[in-house]
């Protein structure tokens, strides 16, 4: 068989891989603009003067008056947005070093210690999770008073591990059984106690299950309304979904272009970080469900 | 000739009779100068008054209102805080501080009004009520439902939101047509001008305006959601029929498919985009079209209600009801701002643009503020004489409530309008408005 008829000539396969990539992109572009739509109406919503965004006898997906940054100075000088995005991170921040801090033994215990109904307790610690806040910020509300907390960011740092840790627990316990006993056993064998060996051999190479731990809780955190609609009314004490819901639409009037604004400047960062960490956020994942 | 008078001797002021006489002057004038300033009792002096208010559909009512607070915390040494969130919001909040048995020392219902669920936990206000009933010659007959159980007061009323029909005149001219007076007018209008690219809208969704409006249709068609009394249902009645037979007819002749999508918001949009030829709104959605749209604002009139087939007219308002937990830390501070603010209604309705309806009787004295000069909104200044609440002709009963809050009632002629038989949205709604009543008097 001649050696062209296998490998084909260049043209022809250099064709078809152009070819290739063109149906696989044609076949992303659907995704891809349900996935940047939403950020391009923010955008454009953002930017819009006021009159632009009532207009119905135009094509709304572009600016039919000069472009404004009115609705950005309104949510910096008239609303506390500096403060709602510093009460967000803070939030983010204490929330996911709680979640770790009792979900990494949690999860190493269940999966690691050959404990009798650890597979039980596993499901049973993360059934708590799917009990919705809507029944929850009840009886919540009576232990954020007891603890003196209510009307302070402080309450939510409280109350978000309720289901940032039995998520991440799952999570965690799923990502431990994957790796092998083997490396456990050789550490302890040089020497390692069972504390040892999780710190400096089991815990680094669980990277990926521990950002993606720490992303759940971030964005978990960050996504909230409920809760803090229940527990925080003091304006400055607010994170951004709920400052920028209860701010800024004042019953049947919105101040759409305020408001996107306000999502738009915490989105995007939030979906850079993300990518920054989307391989290892995909090997926490895929680790997690392989066992 | 000598003089008759006699002379005057000279006056002698001993230390008492200056301290007496000096005394009883300050005292007197201080006491004028308390009530001149209206001032609050001196044991109000540094404590602290925590209060959660919605956001107000008028931004500038709430500047105006947090400054206002302010301004009579600093006058009696009330240290005072405003927390303010939307309307939808404020239930779920309360559930929280009731739970919790802390949180704000006066509270506000707006909409939905829960003086009923929390009455026993709410501070009696009748004394505060009855005073500002007497001051102001009587609270209107449906206010009391708003903050009565029982025959007290644990409620009091601060104002309500009128919902009428804001219209386009030079539309309505466009297709020969005067200004409308009936629910019939509003129909035909929305048949002829649909096909021209001007719809009307009402909401066939789950939101505050649905509640309002479709009940305003009901009403003005006659019909009853509970006896007086508010303890027997009555909507399952011939003219509940005719009503969602209306629905239906004006939904398939005059308006397009979106409308099972809106919000409270949309029909603002709606009408400020110069597309609606007539809504049925608060006057914000006239103020958000002023404010954006001036070309459409200068031919959007009001009209306080369309009437029904009978003649009737009946606009469904949304109460505003102020509340004080028994848990609160401050009661006197909360019960003399109750006070305050009653007081001060000519320059909160002022401030909030017309949009606030007092409950007070001698508070409809014209001009309005806010109403009196505005030559289109100057029809709203008899609201009072058409305005009802949900449960009508019945009381806002906690049964009543959630009736409201469940959305039964928009169902029943979103059902209707999407093509379901009458007689079994009849069924379907009845029932569980049935069940809704049953629950509560078994409990």
């Amino acid at each position: 068989m001649p050696a062209s008829v296998g490998s084909g000539n260049p043209r022809s396969r250099r064709t078809r891989e152009v070819r290739r990539h063109l149906l696989v992109y044609s076949g992303l572009i659907p995704f891809l603009v349900i996935a940047v739509f939403p950020i391009f109406w923010m955008a454009i919503t953002a930017l819009k003067q006021e009159p632009d965004l009532y207009r119905m006898d135009v094509v709304p997906f572009w600016f039919h008056l000069p472009p404004t940054w009115k609705n950005f100075d309104f949510l910096f000088h008239r609303t506390f947005y500096v403060d709602w995005i510093v009460n967000t991170m803070s939030i983010s921040f204490w929330v996911s070093a709680i979640t770790l801090l009792t979900a990494v033994p949690a999860g190493y215990a269940l999966a690691r210690l050959r404990l009798p109904f650890a597979e039980n307790l596993g499901i049973g610690i993360f059934m708590t999770y799917l009990v919705p806040a809507i029944i929850l910020f009840i009886p919540l509300a009576r232990v954020v008073s007891t603890l003196g907390l209510q009307d302070m960011w402080w309450a939510l740092v409280a109350v978000y591990p309720t289901f940032t840790i039995p998520f991440c627990t799952w999570l965690l316990m799923g990502f431990f059984k994957t790796v092998p006993f083997e490396i456990e056993e050789a550490a302890m064998i040089d020497g390692c106690g069972q504390l040892g060996a999780l710190l400096r051999v089991v815990l680094p190479v669980s990277w990926p299950g521990l950002i993606t731990s720490v992303i759940f809780s971030f964005t978990l955190s960050m996504q909230d309304f409920l809760y803090s609609l229940a527990f925080v009314s003091i304006s400055e004490q607010k994170p951004v979904p709920l400052g920028v819901a209860t701010e800024l639409i004042r019953g049947d009037v919105y101040f759409w272009g305020s408001l996107m604004a306000g999502a738009l400047l915490v989105g995007v960062p939030v979906a850079i970080v993300y990518n920054l960490f989307l391989d290892k956020f995909i090997s926490g994942i895929t680790g997690a469900a392989v066992k | 000739m000598t003089d008759p008078r006699p002379v005057p001797s000279a006056v002698t002021v001993d230390r008492r009779d200056f301290i007496r006489v000096t005394g009883a002057g300050v005292a007197g004038a201080t006491l004028l100068t308390m009530l001149e300033a209206r001032q609050a009792p001196a044991q109000l002096r540094g404590t602290g008054l925590r209060m959660l208010k919605w956001s107000h559909f008028v931004p500038a009512y709430d500047a105006w209102f947090d400054d206002f607070a302010k301004k009579w915390g600093d006058a009696n040494g009330v240290k005072v805080r405003v927390d303010h969130i939307p309307h939808l919001e404020l239930p779920a909040r309360y559930a929280a501080e009731f739970a919790a048995g802390a949180g704000h020392d006066l509270i506000y219902f707006v909409g939905q009004i829960l003086t009923g669920q929390y009455y026993r936990n709410l501070v009696d206000l009748s004394d505060v009520a009855e005073g500002l009933g007497k001051k102001y010659g009587a609270w209107m007959e449906n206010a009391k439902s708003a903050g009565q159980v029982g025959g007290r007061w644990y409620g009091v009323p601060d104002f309500y939101i009128a919902i009428p029909v804001l219209w386009r005149k030079d539309l309505f001219d466009s297709v020969g047509l005067g200004a409308p007076t009936t629910w019939e007018d509003l129909r035909k209008a929305a048949r002829l001008l649909k096909p021209k690219g001007h719809p009307t809208g009402m909401q066939f969704s789950h939101c505050n305006d649905a509640n309002h409006n479709w009940r305003a249709l009901m009403y003005c068609f006659g019909v009853k959601e509970t006896d007086p009394s508010g303890q027997n249902i009555l909507i399952d009645s011939k003219e509940m029929r005719e009503a969602l037979r209306f629905a239906k007819a004006i939904y398939d002749e005059g308006m397009t498919p979106e409308v099972f999508s809106w919000d409270d918001a949309s029909d603002n949009r709606f009408l400020a985009s110069g597309v609606g030829s007539w809504i049925h709104d608060a006057i914000s959605a006239f103020r958000t079209t002023q404010d954006t749209n001036p070309k459409v604002f200068e031919h959007t009139y009001c009209l306080p209600e369309a009437a029904g087939p009978a003649g009737l007219r009946w606009n469904v308002g949304e109460p505003n009801v102020w509340a004080i937990w028994k848990f609160s830390k401050n009661v006197p501070a909360a019960k003399e701002f109750i006070q305050h603010i009653a007081n001060n209604q000519k320059e909160a309705m002022e401030a909030s643009r017309g949009y606030n309806m007092p409950f007070l009787r001698e508070q409809y004295k014209k001009p309005m503020p806010g109403l009196g000069n505005d030559s289109k909104l100057g029809v709203l200044q008899e609201q009072d004489k058409i305005t009802a609440f949900f449960g009508h002709p019945g009381p806002m009963t906690p049964p009543a409530q959630e009736v409201l809050t469940t959305f039964i009632v928009p169902d029943m002629f979103t059902r209707v309008a999407r093509g379901a038989n009458i007689e079994e949205t009849m069924k379907w709604g009845v029932g569980e408005i049935r069940r809704i009543y049953t629950k509560h008097k078994a409990s």
